[in-house]
């Protein structure tokens, strides 16, 4: 099995929380926001551990809207993946994937390989001075996504990028313990 | 000057703005997409209070989330209220967060460290 085929499937001791997937041109529906955070509710776990990692799939799941290929190119119909699972009391992975053009791959590449060498201390100096910048995307991004999602998940991170024609599949698996 | 009452949405805050009090709260969730947008109207609302600010103004921010694009909203709120904060105004902030949320308390005490307004951080039950 592929690296991220294994990303997407439950593995021993996991449930399966949520279950999406649409188009590039669909948007990740509200719905599932809610139904996550009503799933974390019902879930004995630690309090601390649930509200991190609701954070970060919310993170997670905004950044697939900031870095995904647009129907310019034609790639209206590519899927993207949304899923959930849960191990309470151990841990909670969220997994997305959606296509992306090869400059979004190479600038992810080049920021995650970064920040995955960075310890919790100095990604939080990195958040505080992107967040002091005064810059934001017109997507709404202000470059502190996935840095707050490897601080959060203290670096739990493992990506694929997986070429398909033009462009690439990016696949990024997070966990919380 | 008209107050500012934005209802709390499913991804959005509830926020009060009330010039003749000079009580400003926000509370709730904050997590939409695109944060400019929404944080908009709230900027214009403080751009025109800054020119004829309250001597004391008071900030109550609690909330439970919220992502990244809201944390350079929140900042450009503070930086606003930084500019009415000077010798004849005062501008306090009261920083809320549950107990045991320790990600909240540390994103206030952020807050803190990069502006120049006086913060209170306070756990509630």
């Amino acid at each position: 099995m592929s690296a991220d085929k294994a990303f997407f499937t439950a593995q021993p001791g996991e449930t399966t929380m949520i279950s999406w997937q649409g188009k590039t041109e669909t948007a990740i529906p509200e719905s599932i926001y809610t139904e996550l955070e009503e799933k974390l509710n019902q879930t004995e776990d630690l309090k601390s551990r649930k509200k991190r990692f609701y954070y970060i799939a919310v993170e997670c799941m905004q950044n697939i809207i900031r870095h995904q290929e647009g129907s310019e190119n034609g790639a209206a119909d590519l899927p993207v993946k949304v899923m959930i699972f849960a191990e309470p009391g151990n841990h909670y992975r969220i997994v997305t994937g959606n296509m992306i053009t090869p400059d979004s791959a190479e600038f992810l590449k080049n920021q995650l390989s970064q920040l995955l060498q960075l310890n919790t201390e100095q990604l939080h100096e990195q958040y505080l001075t992107k967040l002091s910048e005064n810059t934001i995307s017109e997507k709404g991004g202000a470059g502190l996504g996935l840095i707050e999602i490897a601080r959060k998940s203290e670096n739990n991170i493992k990506y694929t990028f997986e070429k398909t024609g033009n462009n690439s599949f990016f696949s990024l698996e997070v966990t919380v313990k | 000057m008209e107050p500012l009452i934005i209802a709390a949405g499913a991804k959005t805050p509830y926020i009060s703005l009330k010039p003749e009090s000079g009580a400003i709260e926000i509370k709730g969730k904050s997590i939409p997409e695109n944060s400019v947008e929404f944080y908009q109207p709230v900027l214009s609302w403080l751009d025109q209070y800054a020119e004829k600010p309250l001597t004391k103004t008071s900030v109550t921010v609690h909330l439970e989330y919220f992502n990244t694009s809201s944390s350079k909203c929140l900042l450009d709120i503070f930086r606003r209220l930084e500019k009415v904060h000077n010798a004849t105004n005062e501008v306090t902030v009261l920083w809320l967060f549950e107990e045991d949320d320790e990600d909240m308390q540390e994103a206030g005490d952020d807050y803190q460290s990069i502006v120049k307004i006086p913060f209170t951080i306070k756990p509630v039950e």
